[in-house]
């Protein structure tokens, strides 16, 4: 039988990893959120056009703001995860073409958006909304640290029942 | 580890190795297939020899749609295999050449030195290719009598999937009556 002594500092060994692992996971959680964050203020959402006519007078300047603001959310088919806005792939300028000509058209941003998902799929979304299956993506990593310091405590209260 | 430790672990790798494994089973780059079992994008484009062909116009028949380029390797390998089928199913199916992205006198130059028994249509702008949601070359679309896709294949056609999609399509329906 292990003698009282040793005993004593396991447990204290184990009290010390429980701590420095729960301060980990806090990081952890701090850290995604912040990558969420700034993953979302890198990525500002397209202007509404509340008038569709609008976007048929809007001047040239404006119209090609829109146009790269859209296309920047377009990943190109023929990249390496480059959005259209950006890429110079023949692909990728005849879909801003696309895109500038639907505008120009007076369709706006959700009905290009849709235009587009439904020929390439979600895929083609370089930030996917978050609905669906898309939304676990986004719900996984907090849930699991949760789901693991729930677990952790949980077994951290049976350990001191047993030690008790 | 005691039993209930390694239930607790199982608990959580088992779901992530399941996600993981679901993931690893599909290749990132791989542009979905959205068209299937919906109705083609229209089109009406000229083709090399100067004749304009409507998709409209090929209602009736199973159309094959094979974009390509001369560019392509793995194209001019399915371009054979796509003039053979053409020839063997003569007017029972239409074969379709869409020119993506290439020269057109590249591509009339190609073509002299090799079979060509279908029309070859010139795409400015991708605007078809983009309408059909091409993601490279070669993608081939293969459609119904009635103007459905049936079938997209990403990358080169093998004869097999080529004969069996038409197969099923000209294999008549069995009349109500037939149906005990």
């Amino acid at each position: 039988m292990r003698p009282r002594s040793q005993s004593g500092m396991f447990a204290a060994n184990r009290r010390l990893n429980v701590s420095a692992w729960r301060r980990y996971k806090a990081s952890a959680l701090i850290l995604w959120c912040c990558i969420a964050a700034t993953a979302r203020a890198g990525t500002p959402d397209p202007p509404v056009v509340a008038n569709p006519e609008a976007a048929v007078r809007r001047p040239s300047a404006d119209a090609d703001a829109a146009a790269l603001a859209l296309g920047s959310k377009l990943r190109c088919p023929v990249c390496q995860g480059m959005p259209i806005a950006e890429s110079p792939a023949t692909m990728a300028v005849d879909m801003m073409q696309r895109v500038r000509q639907m505008q120009a058209a007076g369709r706006n941003d959700a009905e290009i958006i849709e235009y587009f998902t439904a020929r390439y799929g979600q895929w083609v979304l370089l930030d996917p909304p978050r609905t669906g299956f898309a939304l676990w993506v986004w719900a996984l990593p907090p849930l699991l640290l949760l789901a693991t310091q729930a677990t952790d405590d949980l077994l951290a209260a049976v350990r001191q029942e047993v030690d008790q | 580890m005691n039993w209930r430790n390694a239930c607790f672990a199982a608990l959580f790798a088992i779901p992530l190795l399941v996600l993981l494994a679901s993931g690893f089973g599909h290749d990132p780059h791989a542009v979905p297939s959205m068209l299937e079992n919906k109705p083609a994008p229209a089109f009406a484009l000229k083709a090399l020899n100067g004749d304009t062909v409507a998709l409209a116009s090929l209602r009736g028949r199973p159309v094959v749609l094979n974009f390509w380029a001369t560019w392509c390797y793995p194209c001019q390998a399915e371009h054979e295999l796509l003039q053979r089928a053409a020839r063997e199913f003569g007017d029972k199916v239409h074969f379709i050449g869409i020119i993506y992205q290439d020269d057109s006198e590249r591509m009339r130059a190609h073509l002299q030195a090799r079979a060509n028994n279908y029309p070859q249509l010139e795409d400015p702008a991708s605007v078809t290719a983009i309408d059909y949601g091409v993601g490279g070359v070669p993608e081939t679309f293969i459609l119904d009598a009635a103007g459905q896709v049936v079938h997209k294949q990403s990358g080169v056609l093998t004869a097999d999937i080529l004969y069996r999609t038409l197969d099923a399509l000209l294999r008549p329906h069995p009349s109500p009556q037939a149906a005990p």
